[in-house]
This record gives structure tokens, C-alpha cells and sequence, in this order.
């Protein structure tokens, strides 16, 4: 006791078996690698089928790749399928965009495959860093070289160039990070498919319905017909591609079978090869099938997607009914599903994906797969049962920053999994995050119109926001828009700040305007800035549709696009609203408004001109302006004054994204997640009234206080984060840090679960919480060689505390952290 | 209108009674236990606080002083006590909040409402704890602001040394849930010793709280002071002679070691030896022994 430095995680497990405990060891130690396999494949295909009808040329083209990947299964796996030839290995989408050619291009030793182009260089790390092997960069290379020019980006760069007259102008609020660039790198994902279909229905099943479609068809009469039959054709190709995938595995288990000397695992092999030549073609009748057919359709999404955040939704209802046929027939004990957990979390962790510098400078390494559980059935009853429970365990024994894990919370759940979640929370690895149930249905009911059966099977998806299991289509993102950055605008008559060009003409004389004048030139500015964002994203995806960027597997399993015979980009889904723009910043803005009616409208401390001087100058001779601004409210402390003022500038963000309808008719969403974008607009911005220094990080998350301002606890902070209006906004994202003593026994876990049933009831939407004592993540940064496996909530995603940058570490680190001591 | 001087109010506070409890520090305490970890609540009066590693040397506040108690960064005690009037122009100076006035003068109508607030935490069982420094030093106000509570449906504990007239215990009782009643000492010399007063209040107004409300008793326990198998045992006797049923052992932290440094104060910590988890184990084993029910750190 007396020598501790630090309060220990209450909480701590280990790997169930040792089968598992050495596929995690393999996880922590391999080094990621790219390969070429998939983009060599696929170009071949599109080089000869060029003539073909698109979405007959899609589904040939997966099939193609599907059915000529090599297939990899590791030491001791019981769940088999690897998108790569190499462990850790990731696939490049030339046809997206090539910024590979620059990546790559200095690449012709291994040991210099450290790239520029893909994940940031990091001192030290591992996670999070490829390499390449010679041969793959070369083929990489040679394959860009086919797509350039060709690849979705040019042709939407040249659509643009062609159709927008201010283009250049468009190009520089990127460049100055007005918004973030546009994502052509890996711009997709984020979406739920309706696992259930594979596992009940088995894919030949999937295939049946495509052919019945067909038959009712029959020959095509016109271009409507004609496109139905491509459609239909393209999908089956699609779906026999997912078998010959599973097949290549059947074969490949034998062939180990065969040259194993070990018996077990020999016969381990064969019941494998059994499996997956049964699945996912036929439905899975028993647990361990289910589980195969589970990864082979995550994983054959994650193959035909150029994303992230494909999401397995809600994992323990739809693995429910195979568990239980298992339990009743006596073929599984609950610790195999254990094991089988364990290694779901490790497969999951396998699945990495490479992109551009930029990318990677704001979203970090992760690829958001986001595990739901518990919530209520179709029917509203709690839906909390034995899995949920087993894979809270699993992923407090196997530490692993994938996949990370929500709880749909409920003050009504049993008390059994409210002391699970809080266990799992409690081992600090920063999952799971917690959701307020009722909210999300409600927000589905009352913003997309979804009928309450559908309401009710939502689950947050990538990072935070919130989807329809099955039945939405995948979410598209224009990226976080500058919401500081359009404050400095406001305060400099449209000039920024930093690099001196007038990016939008002001309509107010700012140093003589009133604050109301300010505030409606602020909404202005955003309008305008939000406006040209979706539609241009709107343009993008306008190219990338008829190029046929399309997902016929995907597709099958999101309904209604079977039964419409349209797919899931072109209006195929039966919820068509998942376009959204994020805002990045805002608590910062809403404290510097604050800031500024105190001081210059109401104390007149000193004047707007006064004030912009000591911004431009970043505060340097003019600290008495600075400690007022300090000084200000701030939020986060239940203080009206300022908050009122961030539920304001929400409720105008919810208002600015709503201008403009998407490609396919919905409404564009506002969301609000941060990912780690915080640091670099704030990078990208001057001094603000806050009282913040220029290039200084803004707030993390969307209603987070910003660190070291929230000085009256927990609670006050709550009372704060909750008065914003969650219902206008697809996701929000709030990070609290404790101090595990804070909470610690089962006493303190009765608190924590008050805790949050408090702030659900008061209407939060969601929470994440880091309980880790802040000397050991000191400790952390000083000896990373110690904490290989330390997890910490980043953004709505969970990460390897060493594998972050340093700014990144340092948020983490001055988050302020509740302490009941 | 009554008014108090608070040194802090934690929200979800969890370590001060059952539930989630909002705790208000009171400053002001007839008490100078050698060992207490909140020396700014001793006197009732505003202190000012230097955060050392916070200051950046800019020598503002030392411009802002009008009675040249701060010396330059560098010299050894920066803030001079003696000279210093507590006006609190240097905190005004201060830009990264190195210096801060420990204490605020709360009205009980705004302190109310601050705890009312609170209220969608408190569930079944939390809500205030009135702690210090000693509460019952502002005898009216705490009285009114538990009156309050009780109104209001909120749950009130009074975390209190004993050490106060009789007359202000038996106003209070009838507004207090739980009392958490600290036992320093059952020796009287020792007490003084320890404490700077004798024991004999305490423990008249302890037989009469322990009779007439649910209490627990909190022992802080040091080693040197108070720490014997004897000492322990008779505070354990007498609990358990009283119906008590569950003791908070809280072994000595060198966690408030910063605050004296920040208040100009010297630090007590290097003359007192922190328990081991043994130690903590064996008090925790004689309590027992008697009985009584036992947290370490008093999470309940």
C-alpha cells in the first residue's frame, strides 16, 4: 500500500484456453503486411469483362476474387478465414484511389517498407505500421498504373472541375481545413448486414430467392427489366463466390489434415473441413457452424467493401438460436462458446486496412467493428441472455482492440448484466460503451419513420452512430467539418486567420456587430460551408454509383434490395437516410461565444477588436485578455450561461445538414463524433476566446468537456452533456475517466450502475468511460514495453493505449479523472 | 440570509455514505488531528492556494500584490504568509490559476439548489453528506440545509469529529439518516495528545447519536497514535457496546501532503508512517473479532 503508485485494475482476466492464449500472443507479436493479391485479381477481371453490364461485372468480379484468394488458416484456429495470404495481412482497392503510386513508389527492400502513404510512422510502434514485401509493391504499382486516371477519384475530380465554377475555391477550404478531405482512400462501410440471412438461411438459400426473381422476370422486355436481370444475375454471381470462398477453405483444412502429425488437430481439421463445406452455403444448425458462417460473411463483406466500421451489430440475438439448439442437443458446454468468443475477438482483431497518410493522421489505426448487446427484441421485451454475458467474459479475458463492445442500456435490465457490464467496464479496456435504448428507437421512429419492430433492432455502427440492423443503407460520411475554423472566419470577415485568404464573404463588420449578429453570421457561414460539402459528397457518390463501385453480397443481406431488385447504394434499402456530416470543435466554439458576451457584451472587459488582436497575436502581451477569457464559462459545469449556447449551436448544426437531400432522397444526417480529429483541426486553427492557445487541440468527442474546464465532478458534467438535444442528432459522443478506486467493489459498482441509469434517464444517449488511474497511463508513455496490452477509449473506438500518438495520448491523459478518494 | 464557507462539493461522491451522495466540505474545525489530510478547512476563513508546478514564473502576481507578499519565482516560501492580507489580487493576476482562494462563501438558498440539483443521482439511498473540517462548527447552517433535505426528500449524513456542544447534536439528529462518526482516540490524554482536544464531548455526544440515529463509526487509523491492539479493541467495545454495527477503517494517506505545501504549511506526513496492508489487515481482524462489520476506505 504504501508504495503504490497507482490504483490497479479491479478487474483482469487471461485467455480461457491455451489454444487461445497462443493466438494471442501471434496477434500482439506479428507484423502487418500489405498484399496485392485482391487488387491483382480484381483488375485482371475488370481488364476482361470490361464490356459487361455493372452490376453483372461486380458480381463476377467478387466471385472472381473470392474464389482465387489464398486460403490461410493459422496454428490451433477453430473459426478459419483470412482476407490475406499474410496474418495481419490487408488488400489495397486501386479502383478507389491510387495513392499507392505515391506510397509506394521509393519501396525495393523490405526493411524499407515502413511506408510513407499508408499508417503514420511511429517510433517504436508496431500496430498500426505495414510492410510490404517487394514483389507486392511492385505488382501494387503496376496495377495503379492500369486504374490511374481511371479510379473513382479522378472521375469525380473531373466531374466536379467540369461542373462546379468555383472548384478551386472548393479545394481550398479543404486544403485549409475548413472541412476535412474528402475520403476516397477507404470511403466505405459503417453499416450492419443482416447476419441472420446466413445463418438461417444458408447462401444457397439467398440464391434461390435471387432465382425465383429471375424466373418472374424471364426475358427482359426493356432497360427497367434488363437491369432487374443483371441485378439478380450479378448477385447469385456474388453469392456462388462466398461458396467457392468457404470451399478453397474445406479444401485447404484437409490438405493440413493431411500433412498434420498431431491426431487432435488432425481431426480438428476435418470437422472444419466439414463445416465449411457446409456453411455458409446451407443453414448452420449448430453453434460451431454458426460461428463459421458468421466470420465467413463478415469477413466476405470486409473483403468486398472498401471500408471500415462493418459492424456485427447485435451479435447475441442473432447467434442465440444456433446456441441454444447446440445447448439442447448437448453438442457444446458454455466454456467452448467461451473459447469460440475468445477467438472471434482475435479473427476480428486480424482484420486491418491500409490508407493514405491524411487518412490515417485523424482516424487511427482502427477499423470501428462494433459488437452490440443486449437492447430489446422485436416484441420490446429485454433481449439480454446467456451470450451477452459470455462475450463480456471473452473480452475481459482476450484484450484485444477488436471488436469493440456496446451495451444497449436500460434501467430495466437484469441486474445480473448491469454487474457484467460494469465488470467488463471495470477491466479498463474502455469497452463497452453504453447507449440509452429507448433513445435510439425513438430517434429511428420519429426522424426515419421505421416502423417500431425495425425501431427497435437498431445498434450503434463503426464508431457511435446509430443504425438499423439489416435494413439501412451503409453510411457515407463527408468528414468533420472545422467548426472553430468557421468562428475564426466569422471574427475575421471571412478571412482566415492563419493563411490570410478570404474564403467566404463576410456580411457583418465584425468589430462592430452585435453578439446576436455574430451568432446568425456564424449560422450563415456554416450553412453555407455545410451545404457545399453535401453536395458535393452528393456529386461524388453520383460517380461512384455508376461506376459501379456496388456491394452485391452486401446488398442480399440488406433488406428490401432482394425484393426491389436495386441495390444498397442506389435506394435498394428500406431505410435510405444514412448520409451524414460530422461537426468537429463545437465545445470549444460554444465556450468561446460564451467567452465573448461575457466579456465584450456584458463585462465589457474589452472590446471585439481588442479581442481579435489578442487572438492574431495568440494572446502574447495581452495575458489579461487571455485569463478572461480562462475565466469564462465553460462547460461541462451545469452552468446555463454557457451551455445553452453549445444546445443552440447543435440544434443549428442538426438544422445546416438538413439543407440538402442525399443521392438517393433521404435527409442528411448531423453527427457529431470526433474520431481524433480534434487534434488536427485544432492544429489547423488560431488562438480562440476560449482562452485556448493557436494549434491547440479542441475537445475530443461531441460533448465531452474540454480538458481540465469541467471543476464540479461527474454529475455537473452530466447535467451538462444531457441538456444538448441527443434526439436531433445521429450520435454523440462523451468520454468520462474514473479512478478505479472511484468505484471500486461491488459497492461501487451499485453506485456506477446509479450513475448510469441517471444519465440515461435525464437523456443521455451515450457514454464511454476509460477507468484507468492516470499515473499508470504516465507510466504507460514512459515504459510501453510494459503495457502491450493497456486499452484506452479513444474516440467511439478502443485502441492500444502505445499505438497512439503522442497528442492523442496526451488528451487521454487530461481528460479530467473523477476521483472519490 | 445564512451562509457558509465551503471548501468543496463533490458530486458523485462515493466514498461518504450509501448511494451516490453529494459531499459539501464546511471549512472550520476545533480539531488539529496530526495526521488530517484537509488542513484548508481548519479555519473558517478564505486561504489562498499555490499550485507550484502550475506556475510558470511570470512574477504578475508578485506586480499585483499591494503588500509585498510574494517574492520573485525562485526564492523559497514565494507566498509570505505573515504579510500576506488575503486579498487575493494576485489570484486575479494569476493566468494558469497557480494561485486560488481556497474556500466560497455559499448562500444556503444557492447550496440547496446546488444539492437539489443532484438529486436524479441520489436513486434509492444517496444524497448529501455534510462533511469538513467539522459541520457542526456552522451550527444553524448545517441544521437548516439537513431541514432542507429532509423537505425535499433528499437523504442526509453528517460525517462529524463528535466535537461540538450538546445542544447542536440534539438539534441536528432529527434531520440526519446516518452519521459517520469518527473515534480518534478512547484515551483522553491521547486524544489531546493527537488532536489538540480531549475526548470526553465526543464520546457523551456519541453514546446520545449512537442511541438515536443509525451511525457507523470511521476510524482513521495511524499507526503511531493510534494504532495499539488496545486502543483498537476499546474502540471496537465501545461501537459495539452502542449497537453499532459496521466500522470504516480509513488507514492513513499522505494524499492531502500537497495541500499543506500549497497552503504554506509544513507537511506532517514525514514524522507519521503509512500502515501496511497487514497493519490494515489486523485492525480490520480485532474489529471483527467484536463483532462489527468492516470497510476499508468506508466504499459502502
Amino acid at each position: 500500500m504504501a508504495d503504490k503508485q497507482f490504483a490497479d485494475r479491479e478487474i483482469t482476466g487471461t485467455p480461457s484456453t491455451p489454444r487461445v492464449e497462443k493466438r494471442y500472443r501471434d496477434l500482439l507479436n506479428e507484423e502487418a503486411y500489405v498484399d496485392s493479391q485482391r487488387a491483382v485479381l480484381y483488375t485482371e477481371y475488370m481488364k476482361e469483362h470490361w464490356n459487361e453490364p455493372l452490376y453483372l461485372r461486380a458480381g463476377g468480379a467478387y466471385k472472381y476474387v473470392l474464389s482465387n484468394l489464398t486460403p490461410k488458416i493459422w496454428d490451433d484456429e477453430l473459426i478459419v478465414g483470412s482476407q490475406s495470404r499474410y496474418f495481419l495481412g490487408t488488400q489495397v482497392y486501386p479502383e478507389y484511389e491510387t495513392w499507392m503510386l505515391e506510397g509506394f513508389k521509393d519501396i525495393k527492400r523490405e526493411e524499407e517498407a515502413y511506408m510513407e502513404g499508408t499508417l503514420q510512422k511511429k517510433e517504436g510502434d508496431r500496430l498500426g505500421i505495414y510492410r510490404i514485401y517487394p514483389e507486392d509493391s511492385a505488382k501494387i504499382l503496376e496495377v495503379c498504373g492500369f486504374w490511374e486516371g481511371k479510379d473513382w477519384r479522378s472521375q469525380s475530380e473531373a466531374v466536379l472541375k467540369d461542373t462546379v465554377e468555383d472548384y478551386d475555391y472548393v479545394e481550398m477550404m479543404q486544403a485549409q481545413l475548413l472541412f476535412l478531405r474528402f475520403m476516397f482512400d477507404v470511403p466505405e462501410g459503417r453499416v450492419i448486414a443482416d447476419y441472420q440471412k446466413v445463418i438461417d438461411m444458408g447462401v444457397n438459400g439467398l440464391i434461390d430467392v435471387c432465382k425465383s426473381h429471375l424466373k418472374e422476370i424471364g426475358m427482359p422486355e426493356n432497360a427497367a427489366e434488363f437491369d432487374k436481370y443483371n441485378f439478380y444475375k450479378g448477385t447469385i454471381l456474388a453469392l456462388e463466390g462466398v461458396i467457392a470462398f468457404a470451399n478453397n477453405y474445406a479444401d485447404e483444412a484437409l490438405r493440413l489434415a493431411d500433412e498434420c502429425e498431431d491426431e487432435a488437430r488432425a481431426n480438428e481439421l476435418r470437422e472444419i473441413a466439414a463445416i465449411c463445406r457446409k456453411v455458409p452455403a446451407e443453414p448452420a444448425e449448430t453453434f460451431r457452424e454458426a460461428m463459421q458462417s458468421w466470420w465467413f460473411a463478415h469477413l466476405c463483406i470486409f473483403i468486398e467493401l472498401n471500408g471500415r466500421g462493418m459492424s456485427p451489430g447485435r451479435f447475441d440475438q442473432y447467434m442465440y438460436r444456433p446456441y441454444l439448439a447446440s445447448k439442447a442437443a448437448g453438442d457444446i458446454t458454455d466454456e467452448e462458446v467461451l473459447e469460440y468468443f475468445e477467438l472471434m475477438r482475435i479473427k476480428c482483431t486480424e482484420l486491418t486496412r491500409s490508407h493514405a497518410t491524411f487518412t490515417e493522421s485523424y482516424l487511427g489505426g482502427s477499423i470501428y467493428q462494433n459488437l452490440t448487446l443486449g437492447g430489446v427484441d422485436r416484441y420490446g421485451k429485454p433481449a439480454e441472455n446467456e451470450l451477452s454475458l459470455l462475450v463480456l467474459k471473452a473480452s475481459i479475458n482476450v484484450r484485444t482492440w477488436q471488436p469493440t463492445l456496446s451495451v444497449r442500456w436500460r434501467d430495466d435490465m437484469s441486474k445480473e448484466f448491469k454487474d457484467a457490464v460494469v465488470e467488463c467496464i471495470k477491466a479498463g479496456n474502455g469497452y463497452p460503451a453504453l447507449f440509452n435504448d429507448k433513445m435510439g428507437t425513438e430517434r429511428f421512429l420519429k426522424v426515419t419513420g421505421a416502423s417500431l419492430e425495425d425501431a427497435r433492432d437498431w445498434a450503434p455502427c463503426g464508431c457511435v452512430d446509430m443504425d438499423i440492423c439489416g435494413k439501412r443503407m451503409p453510411m457515407y460520411a463527408v468528414n468533420p467539418t472545422n467548426n472553430m475554423k468557421i468562428l475564426e472566419l466569422v471574427m475575421h470577415n471571412g478571412v482566415n486567420p492563419v493563411t490570410g485568404d478570404l474564403i467566404i464573404k463576410s456580411h457583418i463588420d465584425f468589430e462592430n456587430a452585435t453578439f446576436e449578429e455574430i451568432l446568425e453570421e456564424y449560422d450563415r457561414m456554416l450553412r453555407y460551408v455545410v451545404r457545399r460539402e453535401e453536395e458535393y459528397w452528393n456529386t461524388i457518390m453520383a460517380v461512384h454509383n455508376a461506376l459501379g463501385l456496388v456491394h452485391p453480397f452486401l446488398s442480399a443481406l440488406l433488406d428490401d434490395c432482394l425484393e426491389k431488385g436495386t441495390d444498397a447504394y442506389n435506394g435498394g434499402c428500406r431505410y435510405n437516410d444514412a448520409a451524414y456530416a460530422i461537426s468537429g470543435g463545437y465545445v470549444n466554439v460554444a465556450n468561446a461565444l460564451a467567452s465573448i458576451k461575457k466579456n465584450v457584451f456584458e463585462d465589457k472587459k474589452f472590446t471585439l477588436a481588442e479581442l481579435k488582436a489578442a487572438l492574431d497575436a495568440n494572446f502574447e502581451g495581452y495575458e489579461e485578455i487571455q485569463k478572461l477569457c480562462l475565466d469564462a464559462p465553460k462547460y461541462g459545469n451545469d452552468n446555463d450561461y454557457v451551455d445553452q449556447i453549445l444546445v443552440d449551436l447543435y440544434n443549428g448544426w442538426s438544422d445546416a445538414t438538413a439543407q440538402v437531400t442525399n443521392w438517393v432522397g433521404g435527409v442528411w444526417q448531423p453527427s457529431t463524433l470526433s474520431v481524433t480529429t480534434q487534434v488536427i483541426l485544432g492544429k489547423a486553427c488560431g488562438a480562440s476566446a476560449d482562452g485556448r492557445k493557436a494549434k491547440e487541440s479542441l475537445a475530443d468527442g461531441a460533448i465531452s468537456a474540454f480538458p481540465g474546464t469541467d471543476e464540479n465532478g461527474p454529475t455537473a458534467l452530466i447535467r451538462s452533456a444531457t441538456k444538448v438535444e441527443d434526439m436531433n442528432l445521429q450520435s454523440t459522443l462523451f468520454n468520462i475517466k474514473f479512478n478505479p478506486t472511484a468505484i471500486e467493489g461491488q459497492a461501487g459498482t451499485d453506485k456506477f450502475i446509479g450513475l448510469n441509469d441517471a444519465y440515461f434517464n435525464l437523456g443521455g444517449y451515450q457514454v464511454q468511460y476509460n477507468i484507468v488511474d492516470r499515473n499508470m497511463l504516465l507510466d504507460a508513455r514512459e515504459h510501453p514495453e510494459n503495457y502491450s496490452d493497456l486499452m484506452v477509449r479513444v474516440a467511439g473506438f478502443t485502441a492500444r493505449f502505445i499505438d497512439l500518438g503522442p497528442d492523442i495520448q496526451q488528451q487521454i491523459i487530461d481528460r479530467t479523472e473523477y476521483d472519490a478518494v | 440570509m445564512s451562509t457558509a464557507i465551503v471548501s468543496e462539493i463533490t458530486g458523485f461522491s462515493t466514498h461518504d455514505g450509501p448511494g451516490i451522495r453529494t459531499t459539501v466540505f464546511l471549512k472550520g474545525c476545533p480539531l488539529r488531528c496530526a495526521w488530517c489530510s484537509n488542513p484548508e478547512t481548519w479555519i473558517k476563513e478564505r486561504m489562498l492556494f499555490f499550485h507550484e508546478k502550475r506556475c510558470t514564473g511570470c512574477g504578475r502576481c508578485a506586480d499585483a500584490c499591494l503588500h509585498g507578499a510574494i517574492k520573485p519565482p525562485g526564492a523559497e516560501a514565494r507566498v509570505d504568509r505573515a504579510r500576506c492580507k488575503l486579498c487575493f489580487e494576485c489570484v486575479s493576476a494569476c493566468l494558469p490559476r497557480a494561485l486560488a482562494v481556497s474556500g466560497e462563501e455559499w448562500t444556503i438558498d444557492d447550496l440547496f439548489r446546488r444539492i437539489e440539483r443532484d438529486k436524479p443521482f441520489y436513486g434509492q439511498n444517496g444524497g448529501l453528506t455534510l462533511s469538513g473540517g467539522e459541520p457542526l462548527s456552522s451550527p444553524g447552517f448545517a441544521r437548516e440545509l439537513f431541514e432542507r433535505c429532509k423537505r425535499a426528500g433528499i437523504s442526509t449524513v453528517l460525517d462529524t469529529t463528535g466535537y461540538a456542544p450538546e445542544e447542536t447534536v440534539e438539534a441536528i439528529l432529527p434531520f440526519t439518516d446516518l452519521v459517520l462518526l469518527d473515534l480518534k482516540h478512547m484515551d483522553d490524554a491521547q486524544h489531546r495528545r493527537w488532536t489538540g482536544v480531549g475526548n470526553e464531548l465526543i464520546l457523551a455526544n456519541a453514546e446520545r447519536i449512537m442511541a438515536t440515529v443509525p451511525t457507523r463509526v470511521s476510524f482513521p487509523f495511524v499507526p503511531e497514535a493510534n494504532g495499539s491492539d488496545e486502543n483498537v479493541e476499546a474502540t471496537a467495545r465501545f461501537a459495539a457496546e452502542k449497537g453499532v454495527e459496521w466500522v470504516d477503517i480509513n488507514p492513513l494517506h499522505a494524499l492531502g501532503a500537497a495541500k499543506y505545501q500549497g497552503l504554506g504549511m509544513a507537511s506532517p506526513f514525514e514524522d507519521l508512517r503509512i500502515p501496511t496492508s497487514d497493519e490494515v489487515a489486523h485492525v480490520r481482524d480485532l474489529m471483527t473479532k467484536h463483532g462489527l462489520q468492516t470497510t476499508i476506505g468506508r466504499m459502502m
